[in-house]
């Protein structure tokens, strides 16, 4: 036996030490970084739901890279490489390929090529995972402060309006600018939405900075409250409100009334908006076998799919793109304004009602549901133990959810217009 | 479906103001040319989304009238 056989038997190092050199170094810095996020996730620094099965998807999907034979080869990169040539793939996912007869070919070779095609490449998974959303969203808590709530939303977006300029000018065009400008919406669905509507050929390296931090936000977003935001202004208690109760009939045509008017504004997004507020429908209406359904199987499948979808697409050679560093920068800066913008509002709100609103509600404008929320009730309870500012942070992060929506739609119809 | 006929103004002037916006930025805009163009969709956005508004401060208004609040669904 030769070594020549050996090496043939251990495929993923052969392939692994046949590689370029930068190819080589990306794949171990991706193996290695997706143990990096699995221990994250599991210790809680970042989210576990998503990056546990993305950070195994990207160990995995690095190391398991193998010799095609040519007729897979040519199958999977669309007939693009000669049929001789030895072209190293993987028997997971084929991302690039898009004419019909190579597609069944490879959704009967890669096994994630099945939920790949038909969930996750039409947006069907970010669908899902809003279905989620809305059911888990009680819009009572707008539609008892809409002042407040969609001040605060609005002010939380920041990053995504000011980020598309920033991105425009450090070179990106315009749909790429608007899919990361995003990021500061902090809502992963709405970030792989416009991605895939707007900017194809980066949606991988964007959606995957955009959930990298997001997962930071919890991390993250207490230390910048504590910069921004005196002690003494933190612990603020505001006045208590008798509980006000917003009845289910009037959420449901609420949900019925914006879903319809925003569909009619905004077309392109219509999947997406239907999505939430279908969930928000069948939680006012109290279908609770669809609730447990969407809440339960819907939602966690999603999720699952969409971390170990995102982990298989970084691959060294499709992730490693010269745009990688760009984005990694402005993901940070979007969502860093956002969480600014957001304070800022609270500021202002907290002086507009004559000093009895905290300024920390204003962070909770940024729209991960319920993160930012709870971010915002945890630093407070720190400070103050009996002070409550969940609802009216709820009521911010909710209307968030549906200003960054809202932006979406915009971005989605407005950008294909400004783009020659 | 008490509560939203007992606030029925606001939800008639809100769901009214919303389609007349849509209409100005789906149906009239896109025949305008130019910056009257950009004006009309702009505009007719801010409208529909003014309307969804204010059906929110009707329900906010049904909440600070206690004798309203105290119906409830089904009675």
């Amino acid at each position: 036996m030769h070594l020549h056989d050996l090496l043939n038997i251990f495929q993923g190092l052969t392939s692994l030490f046949s590689s370029s050199w930068p190819i080589l170094l990306g794949r171990i810095g991706l193996m290695l970084l997706g143990m990096l996020l699995v221990y994250l996730g599991k210790k809680g620094v970042l989210e576990p739901l998503l990056m546990i099965p993305m950070g195994l998807g990207m160990s995995a999907v690095n190391a398991g890279v193998l010799f095609l034979d040519p007729v897979t080869a040519a199958a999977a990169t669309d007939g693009q490489v000669g049929l001789s040539a030895a072209t190293h793939g993987t028997l997971m996912m084929a991302p690039l390929v898009q004419k019909t007869d190579n597609l069944m070919y490879m959704l009967q070779v890669d096994f994630l090529q099945p939920i790949y095609t038909f969930a996750f490449s039409n947006g069907l998974i970010a669908c899902f995972v809003f279905m989620g959303i809305g059911v888990l969203l009680d819009v009572g808590f707008v539609l008892a402060r809409p002042f407040l709530s969609m001040f605060l939303a609005l002010s939380a977006e920041l990053g995504t309006v000011a980020t598309f300029p920033i991105a425009v000018a450090m070179g990106l065009n315009y749909r790429e600018a608007a899919s990361i400008a995003m990021v500061g919406g902090a809502d992963g669905p709405m970030v792989l939405f416009t991605s895939l509507t707007l900017a194809k050929d980066l949606f991988v390296p964007i959606t995957v900075v955009a959930y990298l931090y997001l997962g930071l936000t919890y991390g993250g977003y207490p230390y910048l409250i504590r910069y921004l935001v005196p002690k003494k202004l933190i612990g603020l208690k505001m006045p208590a409100k008798p509980i006000v109760r917003v009845t289910s009939d009037e959420k449901l045509t609420f949900a019925v009334v914006a879903c319809t008017v925003l569909c009619l504004l905004f077309p392109s997004a219509a999947p997406l908006f239907l999505s939430l507020f279908v969930g928000v429908a069948v939680r006012e209406a109290g279908l609770s076998y669809f609730v447990a359904f969407i809440d339960g199987p819907v939602l966690y499948g999603a999720t699952l799919f969409l971390g170990l979808l995102l982990g298989v697409l970084c691959e060294a050679s499709i992730i490693l793109n010269p745009k990688v560093l760009i984005l990694l920068i402005l993901g940070i800066i979007a969502l860093l304004l956002s969480a600014i913008g957001g304070i800022c509002g609270g500021y202002m709100a907290y002086y507009f009602s004559g000093r009895k609103i905290n300024p920390v509600i204003g962070i909770a404008g940024v729209s991960c549901v319920p993160s930012t929320a709870k971010v915002a009730q945890k630093e407070v309870s720190k400070v103050t133990p009996d002070a409550v500012i969940l609802p009216e942070a709820l009521g911010a992060n909710i209307s968030g959810v549906i200003t960054t929506a809202i932006l979406t739609g915009i971005y989605v119809t407005i950008v294909p217009l400004l783009t020659p | 479906m008490k509560n939203v006929w007992a606030n029925f103004r606001f939800w008639l002037f809100g769901v009214s103001t919303a389609v007349v916006g849509v209409f100005i930025a789906r149906g009239v805009a896109p025949q305008l040319t130019g910056n009257a163009r950009w004006v009309g969709v702009l505009g007719g956005q801010l409208l529909a989304l003014a309307g969804l508004f204010v059906i929110c401060l009707g329900v906010r208004q049904r909440l600070r009238r206690p004798q309203l609040s105290e119906i409830r669904d089904g009675e």
